[in-house]
């Protein structure tokens, strides 16, 4: 869905089109190919091409820094797709018989009765896994790569690439390694509560729209990143870990839809005025009512209002993990407070107010029917699981509980 | 094949799109709104068709290198069949 | 030559259709105008093709030797008699473009071939003899064709070459004597039954000797001073030559030592060997980092790429998924390295690295298949270098030195570093021009033609990505 949304947003003029479709359509290939794969070196092969055409998308129709920030995240997420290669070939070594094949890996997980590779393999895997969901402290080829990015390849980038990362955890990494995954949760839960409260607190201190987005990004992706640890917490019983297995998803879904949203929002405040900046914009909500609207639903979203998906997903993500790791949901629900916060204020300072507009723009134009259509079918469908859940946990629901019952051996 | 055929499509009409010269910037814009509605209609019928309790569906193994049993193998599960939205 | 038991001349039938087209080549060469020596280029690219295509079927044969055991057939120096004529070809190709009209453009079409028949004796030698005869037959061509600039740099090049090789040269005799005189005998198999009882410091001296001989013309550290210099200082299409060919059958010789004679001695064969190569990787990272021109940059690719090609000839003895690894990263290796030294001719004006951004920024097709080939060296899936280094990596790992394939890794990391330095300008460059969407004509017809080379080799790079099952069962 977000790559037809995505292409209705370019509809309008753009450069050089047909290098901008195609690389699209390739970097759709390489993101439906990674979600379909089975095979761990084909995962691998449209993880990295991934990489190459979203930097090929950065460097050519982003703007400002653009070609340092492509080359950041080049190289940084480069980096953890080698350490990922690294965890690939030890997961095939450790295979009897010598597969890359995740269907048989998974059936008879490698490293068994080796604690210590395993440990070892996992750390790899997690490495280049963590680099690209990107979690804390990972995570700082992400702003700079969002702000950068144009708005379209930012939807993407936040929407669907993110998410190849937390695929990959629920994909590889916890049904080929259970026993590692175990003993590790405590690591993963760390990490993910660190990811939702850092993530939380230096989006509230940006004065930018699109770093604010980027950084709630971490934020969410940590709360997956909790319910997934939960999920290895064995000595809890499997009902609420399957519950936080469900959320995990529903949180990656949520996610994708929501923020792809804002950024595409964030997109028409570049076209209109060419700047992110908080100060440069304000009072918005008058000439651009339903740009004003749109943002609200998307922001109130994003913090977890009931009515919408990220709500199931929180919802979810905290009480499974309530139950497995006490503390860290406690600490999470911390981190929904905080997002509550920002993005309120956010609202406030942009779209109420005195109207402020940056130099040299006489008239905020509201969304246009493009815009309009591409933005509007994600938000519905963000209200579509927020008021229906069931259409969305249908279909997760017995995968979740495969996944608990994968890792629990 | 089906799969095949939602995983590969749009790489193949991208392919297209910059191989063909003087192809004009509409026609290109809106073919690639029709590829990715193909696909999201694509992806929808195999979500409609997916039965929830029935494990790996739709799948596709073609070997690679035999040797180390890596295979061109793309199936349709639960989880991607979400992130797919 | 009579009544020994397996003589089999048509064993020797692609290194006969080298010979020959070398041979018909010359004197064809003699007997023609200045102005029409493009037919010995004809000639000289047929007698490849015709030598990969006669070496092509004996791949998938058992492996056998013939000629009282000094020469060997068998998937590894079939692969180096497919793949070097191949690449040769391709050098010829490039190297029309470069030499056109030059004075001496028949001998260096000549000298080409040479040392692709080097690169086959090497890599099918199971006898020292027969391996001295390939390193001088590899090598001594080498030093005219080094030279082909006459300018200084040319002459610097020419000279570092040979003063170097002679050095090897000399170090290589003085290791195959000393074999001789630890064990009696030069074939490799009847070393190998000796050497255990032989005393131990002749037996390392020879190690040293040859092996130190094999890694100069792979271009390894610590004998890899020639390397940069010769690819600064000469037309491309040389530098591509010297620096893909002979290291085939080079790494091919080392791996059939430390699998063969020395596979029996205890001690640090194989560490030894894989410490030159992290040494190799690293400098040869280390050093291109700076680099601000192609060609330096790319010399100093080939250092750190012998670094990953001489992982699994470290671990050669300990796992059997060694071999098809090398196997299949030599070759891969071969068509991207020769790819990326197209890509350099393709802009022949081009000093440094955005000159040649600039230069390319109006054919975005060469930039795409530069990305191809860079990438590739790099080893991004579906490129065939990357189905080399998974393999490498994981004969590493499987083979009892994982700290080597981690090294691999970091190395690769930092290897993108440079190749993103020559990738991102011409990236950038493209976007800012707008690509003429007519056909240009190509100002003349060298650029042309090595822009021709580029494609063909990113093309088949990534072919042999995907098709690399059919080449690892074979």
């Amino acid at each position: 869905m977000l790559f037809v949304a995505c292409a209705v947003w370019s509809l309008r003029a753009t450069a050089r089109p047909r290098t901008h479709a195609a690389l699209f359509l390739l970097l759709e290939t390489t993101c439906l190919g990674t979600f379909a794969a089975l095979d761990l070196i084909l995962f691998f092969l449209f993880f990295d091409l991934s990489i190459v055409a979203m930097y090929l998308v950065i460097s050519g129709w982003g703007h400002g820094d653009r070609q340092r920030s492509a080359l950041m995240f080049f190289l940084y997420t480069f980096l953890g797709s080698l350490a990922l290669l690294l965890g690939i070939i030890g997961l095939f070594l450790g295979s009897e018989p010598r597969t890359f094949d995740i269907v048989r890996l998974a059936a008879d997980p490698p490293w068994r009765d080796d604690p210590t590779t395993a440990g070892l393999v996992l750390l790899a895997v997690g490495i280049g896994l963590a680099v690209k969901t990107p979690t804390v402290p990972f995570h700082s080829w992400l702003p700079p790569a969002h702000t950068d990015a144009p708005a379209e390849g930012s939807a993407v980038l936040a929407g669907v690439l993110l998410k190849l990362g937390t695929y990959g955890f629920v994909r590889i990494a916890m049904p080929l390694l259970p026993d590692a995954w175990q003993r590790w949760a405590g690591v993963v839960i760390v990490v993910g509560v660190a990811g939702v409260l850092w993530g939380a607190l230096v989006a509230l201190a940006q004065t930018d729209v699109k770093r604010m987005i980027a950084y709630t990004s971490v934020n969410h992706m940590g709360y997956v990143l909790l319910s997934l640890g939960a999920v290895g917490y064995t000595t809890a019983e499997a009902g609420p870990r399957a519950v936080a297995a469900t959320g995990a998803v529903t949180q990656m879904v949520s996610h994708g839809l929501l923020t792809g949203a804002l950024f595409l929002l964030a997109g028409v405040l570049w076209s209109r005025g060419g700047t992110y900046a908080f100060d440069r914009w304000g009072g918005l909500a008058r000439p651009a009512p339903v740009l004003a609207t749109l943002l609200v639903v998307a922001a109130l979203g994003s913090l977890g209002l009931p009515g919408l998906s990220g709500f199931v997903a929180e919802f979810q993500v905290l009480s499974g993990s309530l139950a497995a790791v006490p503390v860290a949901a406690v600490v999470a629900v911390l981190g929904i407070l905080l997002t509550a916060g920002l993005l309120l204020r956010a609202l406030q300072r942009l779209l109420t107010g005195d109207q402020v507009r940056p130099g040299g723009v006489d008239h905020v134009g509201d969304v246009t029917t493009r815009e309009r259509l591409a933005v509007a079918p994600l938000l519905a469908l963000s209200v579509l699981v927020g008021l229906v859940p069931v259409v969305l946990l249908g279909v997760v629901g017995p995968a979740a509980n495969t996944l608990v019952e994968l890792t629990s051996r | 094949m089906l799969l095949s055929v939602v995983v590969l499509l749009p790489a193949v009409v991208g392919l297209v799109l910059v191989a063909v010269p003087r192809l004009p910037d509409a026609v290109a814009s809106w073919t690639w709104l029709a590829t990715t509605l193909v696909v999201a209609g694509l992806v929808a019928w195999t979500w409609w068709g997916f039965d929830p309790g029935g494990g790996v569906q739709y799948d596709v193994k073609v070997p690679w290198i035999p040797t180390v049993d890596a295979s061109y193998h793309v199936a349709s599960t639960a989880c991607p069949c979400r992130c797919w939205r | 030559m009579s009544g020994a038991p397996a003589e089999d001349p048509l064993a020797l039938l692609p290194e006969a259709a080298l010979l020959a087209g070398a041979v018909a080549g010359l004197l064809l060469g003699l007997w023609t105008p200045q102005s029409r020596q493009r037919r010995v280029a004809v000639v000289v690219v047929a007698a490849c093709l015709l030598s990969a295509a006669l070496a092509a079927p004996g791949l998938t044969d058992a492996a056998r030797t013939v000629f009282s055991g000094t020469w060997s057939v068998d998937a590894a120096a079939g692969t180096v008699r497919v793949v070097a004529p191949l690449a040769t070809a391709l050098a010829v190709v490039l190297l029309r473009a470069g030499v056109a009209g030059d004075a001496r453009e028949t001998e260096t079409y000549v000298l080409a071939t040479f040392v692709a028949l080097g690169a086959d004796v090497l890599a099918a030698s199971d006898d020292a003899l027969m391996l001295v005869a390939g390193f001088l037959l590899a090598s001594v061509p080498a030093y005219a064709l080094a030279g082909t600039r006459r300018d200084a740099r040319g002459t610097e090049a020419a000279l570092k070459y040979y003063l170097l090789s002679a050095l090897a040269g000399v170090v290589l005799l003085v290791g195959v004597v000393a074999l001789v005189l630890a064990t009696g005998t030069t074939s490799w198999a009847a070393v190998g039954e000796t050497i255990t009882t032989a005393p131990r410091a002749v037996v390392a001296l020879a190690a040293v000797g040859i092996a130190g001989a094999l890694l100069f013309t792979a271009g390894a550290v610590p004998v890899h001073f020639w390397v940069p210099d010769l690819a600064a200082g000469t037309p491309p299409a040389v530098a591509a030559l010297l620096t893909t060919v002979a290291k085939l059958g080079a790494l091919v010789a080392l791996w059939r030592l430390v699998t063969g004679p020395f596979a029996e001695v205890p001690g640090a064969a194989g560490t030894a060997v894989a410490v030159v190569a992290a040494a190799s990787m690293t400098l040869g990272n280390l050093a291109a980092l700076p680099q601000t021109e192609p060609r330096r940059l790319l010399g100093y690719s080939t250092i750190s790429q012998v670094g990953y090609l001489l992982m699994p000839v470290a671990v050669a003895g300990t796992t059997a998924l060694a071999e098809p690894a090398l196997l299949v990263y030599l070759a891969a290796y071969a068509v991207t390295n020769v790819g990326a030294f197209a890509a350099v001719a393709a802009v022949p004006q081009a000093g440094t690295l955005q000159e040649w951004a600039r230069g390319a920024a109006a054919r975005p097709w060469v930039v795409v298949s530069l990305l191809v080939c860079l990438l590739g060296l790099v080893g991004t899936p579906p490129t065939a270098v990357f189905v080399g280094k998974v393999a490498v990596f994981a004969a590493a790992a499987d083979g009892g030195a994982p700290w080597l394939a981690v090294v691999a890794v970091v190395n690769t990391l930092v290897s993108l570093a440079y190749y993103l330095r020559w990738i991102a300008p011409a990236v950038a460059a493209t976007w800012r021009r707008p690509p003429r969407t007519a056909p240009d004509a190509a100002p003349d017809a060298g650029p042309g033609v090595a822009a021709g080379v580029l494609h063909a080799c990113a093309a088949v790079s990534l072919v042999l990505g995907v098709a690399a099952g059919a080449a690892v069962a074979a």
